[in-house]
């Protein structure tokens, strides 16, 4: 086996872990927070634009850890394909090709400056 | 009732190599009465879980082309970003009338015939880079092929990265037709390197829309949880049912269910 297929076990080993520990946490989170007696969906009819930190800053002040956990586990999933671009990017630069491992690192690099457009705008 | 559509979505999303995003927001919209937006924003989430499973396999099969992917990706997540900052300023009726014209126009490419040609022009671009590569095909044995017109792939790319954050979609079958038509790569590569993007593309926004707080852990979780199932339920019964039949049942679906988001974003 080579060293790119080697790596690509490696990532794609990565890959199917993330998921089952993402979903883990989404799973204990979500059954920790349901609620049979309602329905879920009917505060979600009208869009109200309530940034993450503002939530995360009422959960913390009702010590609600239930949501911190499901959105530890939908973090640990946004993360997945981040982290896998990063091992690529690792590869390409040790195999020496420069071009692609910097192409893979301006990839990460949009990737994490996209999480700051989610800030008021 | 979430979950069990979400896994419903999950395992056609496995059989017919879709992220699940086509299921999942009209059925969160139309069906469930949640703002469409929400149902966006989940739906990104849902195409993560699909794309990093689905990436897996692929990448143990060596279908993936991991260099064509990372160039592609340029110009997928930079579309995606501005995908994001257009999302900002639509209104919801036009992104369920954008929704049913992608919905008709995915119909329409899945009724496609899928041909694979293997093509002999190689762009210079993918001579210095050294995209062009080879798979094993179970029947046809070990297959070179050339990769032709990156930047047109790029550009292709750009765009399918801003449906993705705008529609809550994978574009998969957007990536797929840029990728077999105008790169000439062949179709099983295509799918399979097309899958390994939309993971990357859709984290492009989901990270946005998640610190602007529009993915709400009470509609994304059932439903990330949901497609994490049907797709790993999807995987197994692949070899043991006709895709075709699901294939054709799903088209008429897919234009009925895009009527309905027509009709919707018409009258408001």
């Amino acid at each position: 086996m080579d060293k790119v297929e080697d790596l690509e076990l490696k990532i794609s080993k990565f890959l199917r872990a993330g998921i089952l520990v993402a979903g883990f946490f989404i799973l204990a989170g979500w059954l920790v927070r349901f609620k049979w007696s309602e329905n879920p969906f009917l505060r979600f009819q009208h869009y109200e634009r309530t940034s993450f930190f503002d939530m995360a800053e009422i959960h913390f002040m009702s010590e609600d850890w239930a949501f911190f956990l499901s959105y530890s586990g939908l973090f640990i999933l946004i993360s997945l394909p981040i982290i896998r671009v990063m091992l690529t990017g690792i590869l390409f630069f040790k195999q020496k090709e420069k071009i692609l491992g910097s192409v893979a690192f301006a990839v990460l690099f949009f990737l994490l400056l996209s999480f700051g457009l989610g800030f008021e705008i | 009732m979430v979950l069990l559509i979400s896994v419903f979505a999950g395992f056609l999303g496995s059989l017919l190599g879709l992220g699940g995003g086509l299921i999942v927001v009209p059925v969160l919209s139309l069906g469930l009465g949640v703002d469409i937006r929400y149902a966006i924003a989940a739906s990104l989430i849902s195409i993560i879980a699909t794309s990093s499973g689905a990436a897996a396999s692929f990448l143990r099969d060596h279908l993936t082309n991991l260099r064509v992917a990372v160039i592609l990706e340029l110009g997928t997540v930079s579309g995606a970003i501005i995908g994001f900052l257009l999302s900002t300023y639509l209104n919801p009726k036009y992104l369920y009338l954008m929704f049913g014209g992608f919905l008709f126009f995915s119909a329409l490419m899945m009724m496609k015939k899928k041909k694979n040609v293997i093509n002999e022009n190689e762009h210079p671009w993918a001579k210095k880079l050294n995209l062009s590569s080879s798979y094993l095909d179970p029947k046809a044995g070990l297959i070179n092929y050339k990769v032709a017109n990156v930047p047109l792939g790029l550009i292709a790319m750009f765009f399918a990265g801003i449906l993705s954050a705008v529609l809550g979609i994978g574009s998969g079958i957007f990536k797929v037709l840029a990728m077999d038509n105008a790169m000439k790569i062949p179709m099983k590569v295509s799918s399979a390197t097309s899958n390994f993007m939309i993971g990357v593309t859709a984290s492009a926004s989901a990270g946005a829309y998640l610190i602007r707080g529009d993915i709400r852990p009470e509609i994304a979780c059932p439903v990330s949880l949901g497609i994490i199932c049907g797709s790993f339920i999807g995987a197994k019964v692949l070899p043991k049912i006709s895709a075709e039949l699901v294939r054709k049942i799903f088209v008429v679906i897919l234009g009925i269910v895009a009527y309905q988001m027509i009709s919707k974003g018409i009258r408001g």
